[in-house]
């Protein structure tokens, strides 16, 4: 799953030690990427 | 009934009119005021694939927005199977308009250019395709041709003598159509309100039996000539089943 520094913008891939956190400026609010799959989305 | 049917516009436009309609009973009035709201396919979207959506609203609020945009819809060119699809691309900062939309068939386009589908801020940008397919408004809101449909009775009104010099003078409002004589005249002109056009006299007012004006408005998918004899054919063709079933 990545993610983007929401201070710094840059791409950021969590594991499972390091926390929630960016590696780059400790950032802790990361925002979620969009996937790159289109998305089907029916009109109801 | 023996009286004959007959239909006499008194405003006609691309996308509303209003006409009258003699020789049919209430009953089949209501029917063909149904049938044009819920019995007449249009195209509308689907299904929307999105291939970018980088703007602030959900994927699924944009899709609901252009499954409303109506369509212009040609008559006995699509069957209740056929798919159209429509694309559209727009990057900020711009606003999305239906507009925008561009289609794969050319007779089916947007019935409206200026519908705002979404604000694009700088470095957003929305990238979607659609399939439009046929349907009537029994299934969904969004195939409804006719979005304004009514009507009202005729009117007859004739004067029955002079009002008291000191009499109050209340409005008496009636909207739509009256008949003077073998004149129509549509109430806007008097602004509604009977004591206008009659200042000082009384007048009594009774429904025209089997005469009805109809006032309706489409979404710009069909004009309301096609929209009304759609509804007709639709009528029609459901009593032709009906007569098939009952004859068996």
């Amino acid at each position: 799953m990545s993610y983007k520094c929401s201070r710094c913008k840059r791409d950021v891939s969590l594991d499972g030690y390091g926390g929630v956190r960016c590696p780059y400026c400790g950032h802790r609010v990361l925002l979620k990427e969009r996937s790159q799959d289109v998305k089907t989305v029916p009109v109801q | 009934m023996d009286e004959e049917y007959d239909v006499e516009f008194i405003e006609r436009e691309e996308r509303s009119a209003k006409f009258l309609v003699r020789g049919v009973t209430p009953a089949f009035a209501n029917g063909i005021r149904r049938a044009m709201i819920a019995d007449v396919p249009t195209l509308a979207i689907d299904e929307v694939r999105f291939i970018e959506n980088s703007s602030v609203m959900f994927d699924e609020q944009i899709a609901l927005r252009l499954g409303l945009v109506p369509l212009s819809t040609p008559p006995n060119e699509f069957d209740e199977d056929d798919v159209v699809t429509l694309s559209l691309d727009v990057s900020g900062p711009a606003t999305a308009y239906s507009g925008d939309i561009v289609s794969s068939d050319e007779m089916v386009q947007p019935a409206e250019e200026n519908v705002p589908i979404i604000d694009l801020k700088d470095g957003q940008r929305l990238e979607l395709e659609a399939d439009a397919v046929l349907s009537t408004g029994k299934d969904h809101a969004k195939h409804q041709g006719g979005v304004s449909v009514g009507y009202r009775h005729l009117q007859r009104v004739e004067t029955v003598g002079d009002r008291g010099e000191f009499e109050d003078v209340d409005p008496e409002i009636y909207r739509g159509v009256i008949q003077e004589g073998d004149e129509l005249v549509d109430t806007e002109e008097f602004d509604h309100d009977l004591t206008n056009r009659y200042p000082d006299q009384e007048v009594a007012v009774e429904d025209v039996e089997h005469a009805f004006v109809f006032s309706v408005e489409t979404d710009g998918s069909m004009s309301v000539e096609e929209l009304f004899t759609r509804a007709v054919e639709s009528l029609d063709a459901r009593a032709a089943e009906l007569e098939d079933a009952v004859s068996l």
